[in-house]
C-alpha cells in the first residue's frame, strides 16, 4: 500500500516577477502564470488524483483551479508558504535598517529564527510535517503548494542541509514527486518542468 | 558555471531478470526493447539541446543508451561513471543465491554507505571516483552523462547531505540536472522522465 504524492508550486504571481518578498500574503498570478498553469494543466490531462489539495493561498488556488478545472480542491492553510511576518511584500531593496537586521539574523539560523511574526524553518516544517500525517495511506494525491513548502518536505526526508544553502530549485509549476509507505518515503522525482519547455523557448 | 546533465540507462535485460547488474560486463545485459524505446523517446527530447560534451560509462547498458541518443557524435568512456561495483554478487538472481550471499545483501542493506560486499565498493566509494571525475570537467561547459542509478545518487549526495543512500527512485532514461560554479551547486531537476509519458505507467 503506498500514496503517490505530487507536490506543485504555484505559477509565477507578480510579486515573484517583481521580487517581492511573499510569504503567506496573496499576491495574483501573472500572465506568464497563468500560461504556466495552463501548460500544466496539458500535463495533468492524462494523469487521475484520487485527492486534490491546495494551500488557501491565492496563488496556489488559482494555479489548482486552472490546472485542474473539474477537480474539487481541498484546501489546507497547512500547505501555506513559510511565513515572513512583517517584511512581506517587501522587495530586498526595500528593506530598512531594522527590517535588514531581521532578515539577516534570521538568514544565521533560518532553523531556529525567525522575522517578527514570522515562521522559523523548524515550525514550518512541523507544520507540513502534521499535513502529511494525515494524508491517506494510498493513491494517488497532488497537493499545490509552495517552493519553501516542497523544499520544507523534502528536507524533511533527506535532513536539513548544514549550512541551510538552498540549493534545489523549485520554479513555478515545478513538479516533485513522491511514493510514501508505511515505513518509507521515496522521492520519485524533483522539479520536473518539462511541461514549460515551449513556454521557455518561446 | 558547468550545468551537467545526469542520464540514467534505459531499461536493460538483467534488470528485467532481477539479476544484480554491478559492473558485470557482459554483452547479454543489453537494452530491452522497451529500453530502447525509452532512449529514443530521450534522443528526441534532447534535440534542441546542445552539448560540449557527451560522457559515458563504459558498461553496455549506458553505452547503448548514449550511442542511441548520439549516434553520429563523439562519446567518450570513462569507467569512473560505472555501477558500484557489486564483484561476485553480480549476474545472479536471488533465486539463484546461496545463503551466504543472501546475508551477504541483507548486511550491505544496512548501511549502504559503509558496507561493501569483497572485492566490491560501498556508496561512498563510488561517491570518491565520482568526485574525482568530477574534478576533471571543464569549469563552463554543458555536459551529458550516461550513467546509472547508483552513480547519480552518489552525485546527489555529494552536493546534498543526505543519510541513507535509498532516498531517490530513479526511473530508466531520467535526466537530472545540475549546475556548478565555484562556490555554489544547484539541483536543478531530478528524475524528469516526461519524455517516457504513456509508456512509462
Amino acid at each position: 500500500m503506498s500514496l503517490e504524492l505530487w507536490l506543485i508550486r504555484h505559477g509565477q504571481t507578480t510579486w515573484n516577477a517583481e521580487g517581492r518578498i511573499q510569504g503567506q500574503t496573496n499576491s495574483q498570478l501573472s500572465e506568464l502564470g497563468v500560461q504556466q498553469a495552463k501548460c500544466l494543466a496539458e500535463r495533468l490531462a492524462g494523469e487521475s488524483f484520487d485527492f486534490t489539495f491546495s494551500s488557501d493561498s491565492d496563488r496556489a488556488r488559482h494555479t489548482g483551479e486552472l490546472a485542474l478545472p473539474k477537480a474539487e480542491l481541498q484546501f489546507d492553510e497547512r500547505l501555506r508558504e513559510i511565513s515572513f511576518g512583517l517584511i512581506e511584500g517587501k522587495t530586498h531593496a526595500e528593506l530598512n535598517e531594522e527590517e535588514q537586521a531581521w532578515f539577516e539574523h534570521y538568514k544565521q539560523d533560518p532553523y531556529k529564527h525567525s522575522i517578527p511574526q514570522g515562521e522559523s524553518w523548524k515550525q514550518h516544517i512541523e507544520r507540513l510535517a502534521a499535513w502529511m500525517q494525515d494524508l491517506p495511506s494510498s493513491g494517488r494525491a497532488v497537493a499545490f503548494s509552495h517552493g519553501g513548502s516542497i523544499r520544507a518536505v523534502i528536507f524533511s526526508i533527506l535532513g536539513y542541509p548544514k549550512n541551510y544553502e538552498w540549493n534545489m530549485s523549485f520554479e513555478n509549476t515545478g513538479i516533485t514527486r513522491l511514493r510514501i509507505t508505511e515505513t518509507s518515503k521515496l522521492i520519485l522525482s524533483v522539479n520536473d518542468s518539462a511541461h514549460l519547455e515551449t513556454l521557455k523557448r518561446g | 558555471m558547468l550545468n551537467l546533465y545526469l542520464i540514467r540507462h534505459g531499461e536493460s535485460k538483467w534488470s528485467v531478470q532481477g539479476r544484480t547488474q554491478g559492473q558485470h560486463p557482459s554483452k547479454e545485459n543489453g537494452l530491452t526493447e522497451l529500453g530502447k524505446r525509452q532512449a529514443k523517446a530521450l534522443k528526441t527530447k534532447l534535440e534542441l539541446e546542445a552539448f560540449d560534451v557527451i560522457y559515458s560509462s563504459d558498461l553496455p547498458r549506458a553505452l547503448e543508451t548514449a550511442s542511441l541518443c548520439f549516434p553520429d557524435i563523439k562519446i567518450q568512456q570513462d569507467e569512473r561513471l560505472r555501477e558500484i561495483d557489486r564483484a561476485d554478487l553480480a549476474a545472479k538472481t536471488h533465486e539463484e543465491r546461496s545463503l551466504e550471499e543472501r546475508k551477504l545483501i541483507a548486511f550491505i542493506k544496512e548501511n549502504r554507505f559503509l558496507n561493501r560486499p569483497p572485492k566490491g565498493e560501498n556508496f561512498q566509494d563510488v561517491m570518491l571516483r565520482v568526485e574525482d571525475w568530477l574534478k576533471d570537467l571543464p569549469e563552463s561547459a554543458k555536459v551529458i552523462v550516461f550513467t546509472h542509478g547508483g552513480v547519480i545518487r552518489s552525485a546527489l549526495a555529494l552536493f546534498i547531505e543526505f543519510k541513507h543512500a535509498r532516498y531517490f527512485d530513479l526511473d530508466n532514461t531520467g535526466i537530472t540536472e545540475l549546475k556548478l560554479s565555484k562556490d555554489k551547486t544547484r539541483v536543478l531537476r531530478v528524475n524528469d522522465c516526461a519524455h517516457l509519458g504513456a509508456f512509462n505507467a
